[in-house]
């Protein structure tokens, strides 16, 4: 296995981007990538593309072939991976291992997703089906299964096992707002006092409107390569890939062996922290799967931060603010940067490439030396973790 | 109220799934039949779904989903009909009335 490592990156302002159309944003996030790296973009050998569901959204399928004729690099290699929510990271992975395996030398990784279309292209209901289509169609949508009704049954059942509050819900939700207040590329960019949070009407209960994912339009792109390639190119804050996991997990909320532990995380991240042979007390900054504010206590209870039924304390703490022990979702998270699906994994490794290139301005951590990203996707069926470390060129 | 659930048991695990199913969840065997499951569980975990700006289930809201655990360890997803939505908690008693559609369990609280 050849080491890997991030030479370029970036991504689009997050929002309702009704003056972006998907080329659009595929060049708001791919050119100012291959800028970053360095390269001559006809250098890019193939391109791997997270999305889920532009095929629906925006009836377009074969997004990858359209990204790379769109950058005018027709001849790269393309291919469209789609994991639901983890769809950016399943693409990220398997970049890696490309490029890890001596198939590629350099791959550009995109994610991208364009969520937000008018009443005049689609009802309600159809878009509404659209976004939910990543669970189980036959026996659990049609009751009314969602992203939050799904993640609010955990979230009911974790209270009652470990005594989670709402308040500690709401604390953490809060936390990801004021992150967001500084990420100048995030949807929303304000913060949002706990009580206000807690006072919002419900969308699924425990959670109110101030707790939920976006719907978001937004892109994201990385260029892979190896460590001579970065050498050659001088690129001494080149990020290197430490480590990668992927874990699996029932694709029914019902079914499944707990509903307070999202199994395909825990296996994501033994095997991602056994490659990269850290310990999770090195690791300096989190980027994980925020879907909904309950979501980042499981996650990091999940990921081995905290002993399981604690995340809600460790957050009530403060731990999980910038400035905190442990800090967690700089970017704003999936609540208030936004949740372009298919972009979420690969934004958080542009997120987490800017922390460890000291360039993430006013949400930076002070010498962070190893950052983890996490997704999670479908009923909790699929989670991918990344360990990324400062470059040694 | 339906005096059992149409459901579908394993002949190779024993376990207990929703009607339909061909292949079992728990063990991927084929060797699965319809099965009459006992009508009563309780609530394992469950949400009230406030926002549902369209679809066959606009006007229900707000409602309760839930998983249901049945007397028999069956996991079901489904609906539990109540007036009072907000008041639903873990470890209410339930019972089977029917499916609404093919796959839509409903159930009542039991009273």
């Amino acid at each position: 296995m050849r080491e890997v490592y991030i030479i370029g990156a970036h991504q689009s302002v997050h929002g309702n981007r009704k003056d972006a159309d998907l080329r659009k944003l595929i060049a708001e996030a791919g050119n100012p990538a291959i800028a970053d790296a360095g390269i001559d973009r006809h250098d890019i050998q193939a391109l791997y593309m997270g999305n889920y569901n532009a095929n629906q959204f925006n009836n377009q399928n074969t997004l990858a072939a359209l990204a790379a004729s769109s950058l005018g690099i027709p001849e790269a290699a393309t291919l469209r991976f789609e994991a639901a929510c983890a769809s950016g990271g399943v693409a990220f992975r398997n970049a890696m291992i490309a490029v890890a395996a001596g198939v590629y030398d350099t791959v550009m990784v995109m994610g991208i997703e364009k969520m937000n279309i008018g009443l005049d292209q689609a009802d309600a209901d159809s878009q509404m089906n659209w976004a939910k289509s990543g669970v189980d169609y036959t026996y659990e949508s049609g009751v009314g299964m969602n992203g939050a009704t799904m993640f609010a049954m955990f979230a009911h059942r974790h209270m009652y096992e470990y005594g989670t509050t709402r308040e500690m819900l709401a604390i953490s939700a809060s936390k990801n707002k004021y992150h967001g207040s500084l990420n100048p590329y995030a949807y929303k960019q304000r913060e949002v006092p706990v009580d206000k949070i807690i006072k919002s009407p419900l969308i699924a209960s425990p959670f109110s409107t101030q707790e939920v994912s976006l719907v978001t339009d937004g892109s994201a792109a990385v260029i892979l390569t190896t460590k001579d390639r970065a050498k050659a190119l001088g690129k001494k804050n080149a990020v290197k890939v430490l480590g990668s996991g992927h874990g699996g997990g029932s694709f029914s909320v019902a079914f499944r062996d707990s509903h307070v532990r999202m199994r395909a995380t825990v296996e994501a991240a033994n095997e991602a922290f056994k490659m990269a042979g850290i310990k999770r007390s090195d690791i300096s900054v989190v980027e994980c799967h925020d879907c909904f504010s309950f979501t980042e206590l499981m996650n990091i209870e999940d990921l081995g931060f905290v002993e399981k039924g604690k995340g809600g304390w460790f957050a009530a703490d403060g731990h999980t603010r910038l400035g905190g022990k442990l800090p967690v979702n700089t970017s704003g998270g999936l609540c208030a940067k936004g949740h372009p699906i298919g972009a979420t994994g690969v934004g958080q490794i542009v997120e987490m490439t800017w922390q460890l290139q000291d360039k993430a301005d006013k949400r930076q951590v002070k010498d962070a030396k190893f950052a983890l990203t996490h997704v999670l996707g479908g009923p909790g069926s699929i989670s991918t973790v990344h360990i990324l470390g400062r470059g040694d060129i | 109220m339906s005096t059992t659930i149409p459901s579908m048991k394993c002949a190779d695990c024993g376990t207990i799934h929703p009607i339909g199913i061909a292949i079992c969840p728990n063990c991927g065997s084929e060797n699965i039949s319809e099965y009459a499951a006992v009508p009563t569980g309780e609530i394992y975990t469950f949400s009230v779904n406030c926002f549902v700006p369209a679809g066959k289930h606009k006007a229900r809201a707000p409602y309760v989903i839930a998983v249901v655990k049945t007397d028999e360890n069956m996991f079901m997803t489904a609906i539990v009909d109540s007036p009072k939505p907000f008041e639903i908690k873990i470890g209410d008693k339930v019972k089977f009335r029917g499916y609404e559609d093919p796959f839509t369990p409903i159930f009542d609280l039991a009273s």
